[in-house]
């Protein structure tokens, strides 16, 4: 969650297949799909980038039973196309016939969350330009962000606002906190539940409230879920479970380029001013925003939190129903029928006065959004000959999704401070329709010889709508085999389980939007003066796509030490996606800039290791304790022949590679130099990192002692860099201490020019500004590890002891200390937390924007039932 | 909480309904019922799904062509917000800046605005480009064809010029399958440029059908497109004065005997409206006030530090020219009350010094800048090819000895139509005849100089009537040398303290069409900087 409660959040299983495609699992509630498209407005252009959450982001983690991940080919079958990059499957809690009356459950959660990482600036020169402080009130703000001024003495010197303060440095550290709050997030859940023959129901709501650690920034959700098991006769049952979710955000913090972005001002003002002085950002009077520096997308931080504005709305209905039908007593007939509906007003605005707009814009969209799926299946049970047992199930699915958005985009408010779309001088409206459906047949049969010796085979044919009849069916089969060897062989009595497993399997998607395979035109809104006008798209659509397929080969083996004391499961798979469809650039001067191309094969071969432990285990005190362990290599296999050869091709590579340019180099590696302007030569560009890390693990141990229990996880990534634009900014701003050299007396910088021969020149002191400026290009500077090591979290319950309460009929009680994002035990990242990258809808996880401060969450728990 | 509680309520008491009425089995069959009949999305066909109901799938060309010419009449203002605009203006010293980051121009400081023009070939070249792929093989539509030729022409000399060797012969062909198209030399896109303008001129049939009201600079007129074409053949033709000075002469001539725009009703123009509809708004000035003059009744603090710059007021003033009270203004304290008013006098027009600030200087708000009714009026024109230049184009030739008719006469034509064309702009705009008249006396054509001063004198006056239009200014004093413009040497700048030359090819070019983009690198061997140059520059290595 990169931007407080209810933003988006990142889950890769097993390496990016796709280039460009989602590579996020499918989340599966109680079987069926739900949508988990992101909504993130992303408006460059003005500044205003926000992430308003995904699907899974509205699921009340206190609904949930039991949450398990199918990796590779194993959801091929029931799941499809739609499963191609592994399923996460969400059981939700429900009602049980145990449960003597009606069983209530009270949960209550509060968590505190405190900036914990901070950058480290240089405080030696302070504001200015050219080795000079401002002189006045203009150059204070022309110099707003830069730091290149004269030594700090403390002597009353001019800035931004006319008024004289003391030149010497505040720290960015102080800025920080004095800027942003501790955030915060307040959950509580009530449950009843119960059940008797016939029925089994569990009822829940939720209500959280949130606030980030930007000032007026909340979300808040109430969910109502109601999940009914009906027994209505001995051959049919029928289940449902209806959610409702009620979401609104109110300034959300902006995660872009500049504009509503606060972290820009936070970070990036130069090192004597303090933050607190740009408070209230604007004038009272005429609501004109206060400026800092003279870039003005760059907003006024307080002008951006408290005058900038946006709030969203959801509504969201998931609703499942099922029917089971027992044919005979090993024949049953399954109708499932899922719809996640959700319908989404978001509006956001700059008043009037905003600096760089300054007669306002407004914006809203509106979002309505359906998946649904219908499933039919026949499943067949039989033992036969000498301890078959055979499962043969045949079923079909449909999926239909819908997008429907309408936007407003305006601008210029006729009157001020009245934010609404009825007060613009410009009002432009636009509306997008998107519909894709897939047809769906599958089979699969598993027989199980007397329980040692397992084989499952499966087939499934999708249809899509998204490509042209001809081409838009795939079939694809899988087949799986185990044995347990504990059971087939008599094992050394250490060895209390062991089973040996394979697998292959195919799935067939198709990551293409609704309608991109046909090349579409439209119009500009009211034409011009009186004439109609026609637009076009630079992408060239491709009519010949197909689907892609994903081949995963696995094998793996689980076994059980000491009376299942210690535990190994180990798997080695190998993934290959072929016919990716990728978005393709292409050269502009062709007449378009993309295309979408059947030419990617990516390949993900890796291993994962798990190994479990109960050393201790007594009536009083256990203690368990597992390691995970994960290594994925991916590699790009084939390319389009555009993009196979340069530079800057993915071709043999991660296909989370990082490019860029950096300095120039001779022969000899020496650095080379443009005669002309004593710059350094920008050399070609070349592979700089990789973002999605090859290596991660986690450590867990869980102690119990009575009624106490410790749980501390400890996880870690290695392997990945990416590319900090905020440092590339502070380092241009001379606000790093790689700025100090030659702030003095001058730099001289020594190599060789373009032909070859000795080059020096020297750069005198007050040029520092622009020469380190100029380093902004060189993007060598600015990768950071991602590495890390972390105490994920420490979660110490105690169970109160509810039978020797016998004032309160309770059933259960559990108080916990929750702690998260504890503390960084190892980095390797100078300024910021390694998992600062930034949007996670990005495949590639390389680049990270100015970003809000991660945060260090601490709260409690209770728990009560009764 | 409240809402959900009793939605909570809500949900037990149909819980309990369902329970005393035991009858769950037919309301859950119901509902299932229900549910799957209402979403008829099941049972559209699957290819029916994929029908945008909110696009075309069709070109129409009248209405792409529009685009295009929309798109393309202001590129340098509009793409990438503000595009080369800062660039052109400002290295040919008309407009200053005290920003860093906008100060290109400026300073020779930041090249990050320099690339952006790439971007015509995937807009309006690729439109045009789709026009002509639907009516050329129509007979009936030959003189769409031919306007969208003259069109092309027209975007690719800017590319050309402010690129050097570009993909020309293969470019626009990704519908065909082509997404690497090879480099062109200038010379051979030159060739073929003028070859374009003679054909498509000579296919005009004013008895066929013509793009009619959607042709927004003739309205279909084929007459008013052949004097167009001439007028940019003439214009090309001059552009190879210094490198192939024989073919320059030969298509100077044959444009001239053609016909060139003279009148003022020929001029080609784009007209635009002062209305709700923001694309509908002149670009340049839409452009200029979103960019930096915004909010010009403050008068300080324009967004990207702008002003006109000191070399530009200044020569107006010395020439007493009375275009500089119709485009420039200095903001001043309302001597009836409150806020800021607009002041036209000459005396106190003062212009920013280029590449001399970082920072707002206190005395920022007594520099002028732009004029909100004329320059920066949303219902002005975009002026494409003018009788100004045609008439300065003429005066050049005469003193080549390619024109038979009088340079003074042509000159002095070039002046009043240069003057008259700002009455397009507003009524603030129009200058009076006695006026312009004064101007000629006191600033005649000097007939009794030498080829040089007659030459610095057209081309001085081209850097003025041509005010607005970037492209050719910089490319008429590259080469020229005309009008004589002292380079700024700002600390740290990336040219070494002289104006840029070229824009620079974008890396995508690099990165996606490498064996062709470094043929033609290695063939001009001047580098891809703001200091390269192209082939008809003097200044090109030969």
């Amino acid at each position: 969650m990169a931007s407080g409660p209810g933003s988006s959040s990142r889950v890769v299983i097993r390496g990016n297949g796709s280039l460009n495609g989602n590579n996020q699992p499918l989340y599966v509630i109680n079987g069926m799909p739900i949508s988990n498209r992101p909504s993130t407005v992303l408006d460059q252009a003005n500044g205003a980038t926000t992430d308003l959450g995904d699907g899974i982001s509205s699921i009340n983690p206190d609904d949930i039973e039991s949450i398990s991940v199918l990796k590779g080919g194993a959801a091929a079958a029931l799941y499809g196309s739609q499963a191609a990059n592994g399923v996460i499957l969400i059981t939700t809690k429900k009602g049980s016939r145990q449960q003597k009356g009606i069983g209530i459950e009270l949960n209550s959660n509060f968590t505190l969350g405190t900036i914990n990482i901070f950058p480290e600036y240089q405080y030696e020169y302070g504001q200015g330009s050219q080795g000079v402080r401002p002189q006045s009130q203009g150059e204070a703000i022309s110099t707003g962000r830069l730091s290149y001024g004269e030594p700090m003495d403390g002597q009353p010197s001019i800035q931004f606002d006319g008024v004289e303060r003391p030149y010497s440095g505040v720290s960015i550290k102080d800025n920080i906190k004095a800027f942003y709050r501790n955030s915060t997030n307040i959950v509580n859940t009530v449950s009843f539940s119960g059940g008797n023959e016939s029925v089994l129901y569990r009822v829940s709501a939720s209500d959280l409230q949130s606030g980030a650690i930007v000032d007026g920034s909340t979300y808040d959700r109430q969910t109502a879920n109601v999940n009914l098991k009906a027994f209505m006769s001995d051959k049919l049952s029928f289940d449902t479970q209806i959610q409702y979710n009620y979401e609104i955000g109110n300034n959300r913090p902006g995660v872009g380029y500049v504009g509503t972005n606060s972290a820009w001002g936070v970070y990036l003002l130069a090192n004597t001013v303090d933050i607190t002085d740009l408070a209230p950002g604007y004038n009272p009077e005429t609501g004109q925003e206060v400026e800092w520096q003279h870039v003005n997308q760059a907003t006024n931080p307080y002008f951006a939190r408290d005058r900038m504005g946006n709030q969203d709305v959801k509504d969201r209905v998931i609703a499942q129903g099922s029917l089971t039908y027992d044919l005979l007593p090993n024949l049953f007939i399954k109708a499932d029928f899922m719809r996640d509906f959700s319908s989404w007003r978001e509006e956001d605005y700059y008043p009037v006065g905003t600096a760089f707009r300054p007669l306002g814009t407004y914006r809203s969209q509106e979002e309505l959004r359906t998946r649904s799926n219908g499933r039919l299946i026949a499943n067949y049970n039989t033992t036969f000959g000498n301890g078959i047992n055979l499962t043969a199930m045949v079923g079909g699915n449909l999926e239909r999704d819908i997008l429907d958005v309408s936007n407003l985009i305006g601008s210029e408010y006729i009157i001020p401070e009245w934010i609404s779309p009825v007060n613009l001088n410009i009002l432009a409206p636009s509306k997008g329709f998107y519909r894709t459906g897939t047809n769906s047949v599958f089979s699969s049969l598993d027989f199980n010889f007397k329980e040692t010796y397992y084989l499952s085979v499966t087939a499934r044919q999708d249809q899509f709508s998204t490509l042209n009849p001809g081409n838009n069916k795939i079939f694809y089969p899988s087949i799986g085999g185990s044995m347990i060897l504990s059971n087939a062989f008599d094992l050394p009595d250490v060895i209390s389980f062991a089973k040996l497993r394979g697998s292959w399997a195919q799935v067939g998607s198709a990551t293409v939007d609704a309608y991109a395979i046909n090349q579409l035109y439209g119009f500009r809104l009211g034409g011009h003066l009186g004439v109609p006008v026609q637009t076009s798209s630079s992408a060239i659509s491709n009519p010949e796509l197909r689907p892609l397929t994903s081949t995963t080969t696995e094998i793996g083996f689980d076994a059980q030490f000491f009376d299942n004391r210690f535990g190994i499961d180990f798997t080695l798979y190998s993934k290959i996606n072929q016919d990716d469809i990728v978005s393709t650039s292409i050269a502009p001067s062709s007449g378009a800039t993309s295309t979408l191309l059947n030419v990617g094969e990516i390949s993900n071969k890796g291993i994962e290791l798990l190994l479990t432990g109960n050393p201790i285990r007594t009536s009083v005190f256990s203690w368990n304790v597992s390691y995970n362990f994960a290594y994925n290599k991916n590699r790009v296999l084939t390319l389009a022949p555009g993009q196979a050869t340069g530079n800057s091709s993915l071709l043999g590579k991660d296909s989370s590679t990082r490019f860029g340019r950096s300095y120039e180099y001779s022969e000899d590696g020496i650095r080379v130099y443009n005669s002309l302007s004593g710059y350094a030569m920008l050399g070609p560009t070349m592979p700089l990192g990789i973002g999605v890390p090859p290596y991660t693990m986690g450590f867990e141990n869980t102690f119990t002692y009575k009624n106490f229990s410790l749980n501390a996880l400890i996880d870690a990534k290695f392997g990945n860099q990416f590319f900090s634009q905020a440092k590339q900014y502070m380092w241009r701003f001379g606000l790093l201490k790689e700025t100090l050299p030659g702030r003095d007396n001058g730099l001289t910088v020594e190599g060789v020019d373009e032909n070859g021969d000795a080059f020096s020149k020297d750069w005198p002191s007050s040029f520092m500004s622009t020469y380190y400026n100029n380093d902004g290009q060189y993007a060598t500077n600015f990768m950071i590890d991602g590495s890390f090591v972390k105490l994920r979290s420490v979660v110490l319950n105690y169970n109160i002891p509810v039978e020797k309460l016998n004032f309160v009929n309770l059933t259960t009680a559990q108080i916990s200390l929750v702690a998260r994002n504890l503390a960084i035990l190892y980095r390797n990242s100078d300024h910021f937390d390694p998992e600062q990258a930034s949007d996670p809808n990005s495949n590639s996880q390389n680049f990270s924007g100015v970003m809000l401060p991660r945060t260090r969450e601490i709260g409690f728990n209770l728990r009560i039932g009764f | 909480m409240r809402k959900i509680l009793n939605l909570t309520n809500l949900f037990l008491n149909q819980y309990d309904i369902m329970k005393k009425y035991s009858n769950i089995y037919k309301i859950g069959l119901a509902m299932a019922v229900v549910v799957m009949t209402s979403c008829n999305d099941f049972t559209d066909s699957l290819s029916d799904l994929n029908k945008n109901p909110n696009a075309y799938e069709e070109v129409i060309p009248e209405f792409l062509f529009s685009n295009s010419m929309l798109d393309g009449v202001a590129f340098n203002f509009t793409n990438g917000a503000d595009g080369q605009h800062f660039i052109f203006a400002q290295a040919m010293q008309q407009f200053s800046t005290h920003s860093e980051v906008r100060g290109t121009g400026d300073k020779y400081f930041n090249e990050s605005a320099a690339r952006s023009h790439w971007a015509v070939y995937n807009t309006a070249l690729a439109d045009n480009e789709r026009v002509i792929n639907v009516v050329k093989d129509d007979p009936n539509s030959i003189n769409m064809l031919s306007a969208a030729r003259i069109w092309k022409v027209y975007m690719f000399h800017i590319v050309t010029d402010v690129h050097g060797d570009v993909p020309y012969f293969e470019a626009l062909k990704s519908s065909e399958g082509n997404l690497q198209p090879k480099y062109d030399t200038q010379e051979a896109i030159y060739e073929d440029m003028l070859n374009e303008l003679e054909q498509a001129a000579a296919a005009f049939n004013p008895s066929l059908p013509t793009f009619g009201p959607s042709d927004l600079f003739y309205g279909g007129d084929t007459e008013k497109w052949k004097k167009l074409a001439n007028s940019l053949m003439l214009r090309l033709s001059m552009r190879l004065t210094e490198v192939r000075p024989d073919v320059a002469e030969a298509w100077a001539k044959k444009a001239i005997a053609g016909g060139v725009i003279i009148n003022d009703e020929d001029i080609a123009k784009v007209n635009y409206l002062d209305g709700q509809i923001a694309d509908s708004r002149n670009p340049k000035a839409a452009n200029l006030l979103v960019q930096d003059y915004q909010n010009p009744q403050a008068g300080v603090s324009n967004t990207q530090g702008g002003k006109y710059a000191e070399t530009f007021i200044e020569h107006l003033k010395m020439t007493g020219d009375p275009r500089l009270n119709v485009i420039s203004v200095v903001w001043i304290d309302n001597p009836d009350g409150d806020g800021y008013v607009y002041d036209t006098a000459t005396n106190i027009q003062r212009g920013m010094k280029n590449g001399a600030l970082f920072g707002e200087p206190e005395d920022f708000h007594t520099y002028s800048e732009p004029h909100p009714n004329t320059v920066l009026s949303y219902a002005s024109p975009v002026l494409t090819m003018t009788n100004a230049e045609t008439n300065l184009l003429l005066a050049e030739a005469a003193i080549r000895g390619w024109y038979t008719g009088s340079a003074k006469a042509a000159y002095e034509d070039a002046v009043r139509a240069g003057m008259r064309q700002w009455a397009l702009f507003g009524d603030e705009g129009i200058i009076s005849t006695e006026k312009i008249e004064a101007y000629i006396a006191r600033n005649p054509f000097m007939v009794e100089g030498s080829f040089e001063e007659k030459l610095e004198q057209i081309s001085t006056q081209k850097w003025v009537s041509l005010f607005l239009d970037n492209y050719e200014i910089f490319a008429n004093w590259r080469r020229t040398d005309y009008p004589t413009l002292t380079p700024t040497n700002y600390p740290g700048n990336i040219t070494g303290g002289t104006i840029p030359r070229r824009l620079i090819i974008p890396d995508t070019e690099l990165n996606l069409n490498e064996d062709n983009f470094m043929e033609a690198y290695n063939r001009q061997g001047v580098g891809n900087l703001l200091t390269s140059t192209v082939w008809w520059d003097p200044k090109f290595p030969r």
